[in-house]
């Protein structure tokens, strides 16, 4: 029987989010989230982090907004919001390395988060995770099973840092695959010192999240040259060595390989030519049709005129894309052994069809505008 | 005496760990210089606004070879003003050019004055455009090391000049464009397997700024106002230009070494 994994939510609307956490929860039997309305400040640290410590807490869940409640003929309820709780805890979690964490999740409506989370740039890195109510209440199954992999994936970590503050050791790569030496370069505590947080959101945000030494499914797939639509995806997958899989914090619900592992296994596949990336993608999958016995493997092919080169996808559409056909997506500066991200053209030149709203690279800005003009004369 | 014959031996192997250590340090520190060097490029490139992503030259593959190191930059993507570009035909929208590179360079510690740094190289340059028809076109070089040089039968006299390092249009990339676009021609244009045209051996450095000088040289003469970007340049000329230069000045003088670098094999033209 799995162990419980116990969130408490703070929302200053209880009686309305309550149907919505309760629906989340009944997707995993031993996933629990307690609605609670906002106490005074010290009161609600005092009662997280004894929750935490005795184990009644795995995880925190904050309303954005905790301080709208007024009740009838009084004053508010609180005056504190998630971030300013948020980074209590954290400060709490910082100073208390040697104490089981917990992820703090954030969730409101779009539009207040659009209005009171996102202009504030010093609130960005103190949750784990932001979701809609909207997310939530659509995607309740998917909620439940990440809201569990964040709680698994801190007790991870934290047990991993008992032993070691390496971000490789945590990762769990197979023997003889090098990783890059920077990512040891990131923080530097000694064992029992380190606090979960901050290895949590990093392996989340830079590993996880960005393609890198580790890349999902679909990236990895593209780069085998496959159709996103080709049948046997699944029976590939399952035919790439266990050294392949990662099998790190968080590999449960976001799944990830290791890209290193690939171009080793390829030698296998096509020992004649054994460079992955100077084949194109339908001589790809003809090499796997025959080494896996799998005729029905489908080629991605591109869009006419693309090159079939395929080492990237289209982040909005996961198509097979080279980066040479892509447009560059706005982003932070990347870290070293990070790997920058992509959109198809026809992303690029109708974002809001794709709901794509993060944006271009500034460089390709310009890039874009030539070929949309020249569509704007031809129309 | 046996005991001597003893000592020898085991001083002669302690002595060969001792170099094998030696060498091992050396390689290492030279391959850190080799990323260092990429990584200052890539900052470079950055802040001039010349490539947006500039990830392939801070993570590219390295191994470590026996005298020295090799290395592998994949799909290092520039992109090119086409109305800054003449080109046949004239109405280009989009113009891109992909840098593949892979290297092997023997640690400076290593290497005898007068013999060639480099024991492998291949640099492909693959240029992608589109025009106002949405029609795609493509343009490909590469610049490579001769493999095998020394025991192929093209050094036997029996096939076209092939310079040790030559520059070479066309080739297998057009080739694979021609393939995956199901084309038998490339309309009126030939495409021959020669010429190989000799040309200086191009690591990253000297690639990209062979690229920029010919493409945007608006950037090019940006960059070649920098500080940072010379100092790079002269170490990449140094490194691989000199010795060429010197290996062709060697023709026409005496230089009487078991290492030379041989002219011929640079210019076969030469008599």
């Amino acid at each position: 029987m799995k162990k419980k994994v116990r969130y408490i939510c703070l929302d200053d609307e209880t009686a309305t989010v309550q149907g919505i956490l309760t629906r989340v929860a009944s997707n995993i039997s031993h996933l629990e989230i307690k609605t609670l309305p906002p106490v005074n400040f010290e009161d609600q640290l005092t009662q997280i982090v004894a929750g935490n410590s005795d184990g009644t807490i795995h995880g925190v869940i904050l309303d954005l907004r905790l301080d709208r409640r007024i009740p009838a003929g009084g004053e508010r309820t609180v005056k504190y919001t998630a971030p300013g709780l948020a980074a209590q805890l954290r400060n709490w979690q910082a100073t208390n390395p040697s104490k089981a964490s917990f992820p703090i999740i954030l969730w409101s409506v779009e539009s207040l988060l659009e209005k009171g989370f996102y202009p504030d740039m010093t609130n960005r890195d103190l949750f784990d995770f932001i979701y809609t109510k909207k997310n939530v209440s659509e995607d309740d199954a998917e909620v439940a099973r990440e809201l569990v992999e964040f709680a698994s994936a801190y007790q991870e970590i934290f047990g991993g840092l008992s032993k070691s503050t390496k971000v490789t050791s945590i990762l769990k790569p197979p023997a003889n695959l090098i990783l890059d030496p920077r990512l040891d370069d990131e923080f530097d505590f000694k064992a029992g010192c380190a606090p979960t947080f901050l290895f949590a959101k990093f392996v989340f945000e830079e590993l996880i999240c960005q393609p890198g030494p580790l890349i999902d499914t679909d990236l990895l797939l593209a780069r085998l040259g496959l159709a996103l639509d080709s049948p046997h995806r699944e029976e590939v997958l399952a035919a790439l060595p266990k050294r392949c899989s990662y099998k790190g914090p968080y590999h449960t619900v976001w799944p990830r390989w290791w890209a290193g592992t690939i171009s080793e296994w390829w030698t296998k596949v096509s020992p004649d030519r054994p460079n992955l990336d100077r084949i194109i993608g339908p001589e790809r999958v003809a090499a796997l049709r025959a080494y896996l016995n799998l005729p029905g493997l489908k080629a991605a092919v591109g869009k006419p005129g693309e090159s079939q080169y395929f080492s990237t996808v289209c982040r909005v559409t996961n198509r097979p894309l080279n980066p040479i056909d892509g447009y560059l997506i706005k982003g932070k500066e990347p870290r070293p052994w990070q790997l920058r991200s992509y959109v198809s053209k026809e992303v690029a030149l109708d974002p809001a069809k794709y709901n794509f709203r993060t944006g271009l690279d500034p460089m390709e800005i310009g890039r874009l505008q030539k070929i949309q003009a020249h569509g704007a004369k031809k129309a | 005496m046996a005991q001597k014959k003893l000592n020898k031996k085991a001083l002669a192997k302690a002595e060969a760990k001792e170099r094998a250590s030696k060498l091992e340090k050396q390689i290492g520190a030279f391959q850190s210089s080799l990323r260092r060097e990429l990584r200052d490029l890539s900052q470079i490139l950055r802040a001039e606004q010349v490539c947006a992503d500039t990830q392939p030259l801070t993570d590219p593959t390295y191994t470590a070879l026996e005298k020295g190191c090799w290395f592998k930059i994949d799909d290092l993507i520039l992109r090119f003003d086409p109305d800054k570009v003449k080109c046949l035909p004239s109405n280009l929208i989009d113009l891109s050019c992909m840098l593949r590179l892979e290297i092997g360079i023997i640690c400076p510690s290593e290497l005898s004055p007068h013999e060639d740094p480099l024991i492998q190289l291949s640099v492909e340059i693959d240029m992608r455009g589109t025009t106002t028809t949405d029609q795609k076109l493509v343009h490909c070089w590469h610049f490579d090391r001769h493999l095998n040089y020394e025991d192929s039968a093209e050094s036997a006299g029996a096939s076209a000049a092939h310079p040790r390092y030559h520059a070479h249009f066309g080739g297998k990339a057009v080739k694979q464009f021609a393939f995956e676009h199901e084309l038998e021609t490339l309309g009126s244009i030939m495409l021959f397997d020669a010429p190989r045209l000799p040309h200086p051996p191009l690591d990253a450095i000297l690639a990209i700024d062979m690229l920029l000088s010919n493409f945007n040289p608006q950037k090019w003469y940006a960059l070649r106002e920098r500080a940072d970007y010379g100092s790079l340049l002269r170490v990449s000329q140094d490194r691989l230009w000199k010795p060429y230069a010197k290996s062709l000045a060697a023709h026409w003088e005496e230089i009487v070494s078991a290492d030379r670098w041989d002219p011929f094999d640079c210019w076969p033209h030469l008599v």
